[in-house]
């Protein structure tokens, strides 16, 4: 299972699903769906979560069996 | 027609969740109208009854007709690949558009074999009820249209709600 830590991310920046989706130019439906897990996102937007963020796309997503 | 390349994703949200509740809307309509033409021939007496269902109708005729409108406004944001291939940049929208065309796909390619099995058993047998059998073309075509037209919007809408942030 894909396990996120963005609403502990977001939390840090005190910013809503809506400015993130914007920053990195996705939807918010994108964004809500990624963060409770209900949609596993592509690489490319990982990276731009952690370019986003600053930090690692492993920091951000961990895969538990 | 021309049309404008800048999409961004809200557009497109938009723009599906409209696709779908039209979908919607004509399955509901169809099934209605068929529903209709059933109680005329069953009930031919029963006034009420039809002033219930052709008032439902009327209301979705309406509901398809102000969705048909809010549409068109989208012509001029929309890309050719969105508007007429349902191709969408943002993933998540994407993948909700791709889930309606599969669900519609599995439940019309699960019935309609029944459909067929049934149809050539009740040749040689007296399978079906004679109610079923009796169904006529245009009316089969409206419930099979109906069916396509729920099956591929009401699991876009699911996908699509709205939810607390």
């Amino acid at each position: 299972m894909l396990d996120n830590n963005i609403a502990k991310l977001r939390g840090k920046l005190k910013i809503s699903q809506q400015e993130l989706a914007d920053g990195i130019g996705v939807s918010r439906k994108t964004i809500s769906t990624v963060e409770t897990g209900r949609f596993t996102p592509s690489v490319v937007i990982a990276l731009k979560l952690a370019a986003y963020f600053h930090v690692t796309v492993e920091s951000i997503f961990s895969f538990e069996e | 027609m021309q049309t404008k390349t800048e999409l961004t994703p809200a557009i497109e949200q938009h723009f599906l969740t409209l696709i779908a509740k039209l979908s919607t809307i004509f399955g509901l309509l169809f099934i209605t109208d068929s529903i209709y033409t059933l109680i005329e021939s069953i009930f031919p007496d029963s006034t009420w009854l039809k002033i219930i269902v052709g008032t439902f109708g009327l209301i979705l005729f309406i509901a398809m007709g102000v969705s048909l409108f809010k549409d068109l406004k989208f012509q001029g944001k929309l890309n050719r690949k969105t508007l007429w291939y349902g191709k969408f940049t943002d993933e998540y929208i994407s993948y909700a558009s791709m889930k309606g065309y599969q669900y519609s796909w599995n439940v019309m390619s699960i019935l309609l074999p029944i459909l067929l099995i049934l149809a050539s058993l009740n040749e040689r047998v007296e399978y079906l009820p004679e109610f079923l059998s009796s169904i006529p073309i245009l009316e089969f075509i409206k419930l099979n249209f109906a069916i396509l037209m729920l099956s591929y919007g009401l699991p876009i809408l699911y996908m699509l709600r709205r939810e607390q942030v």
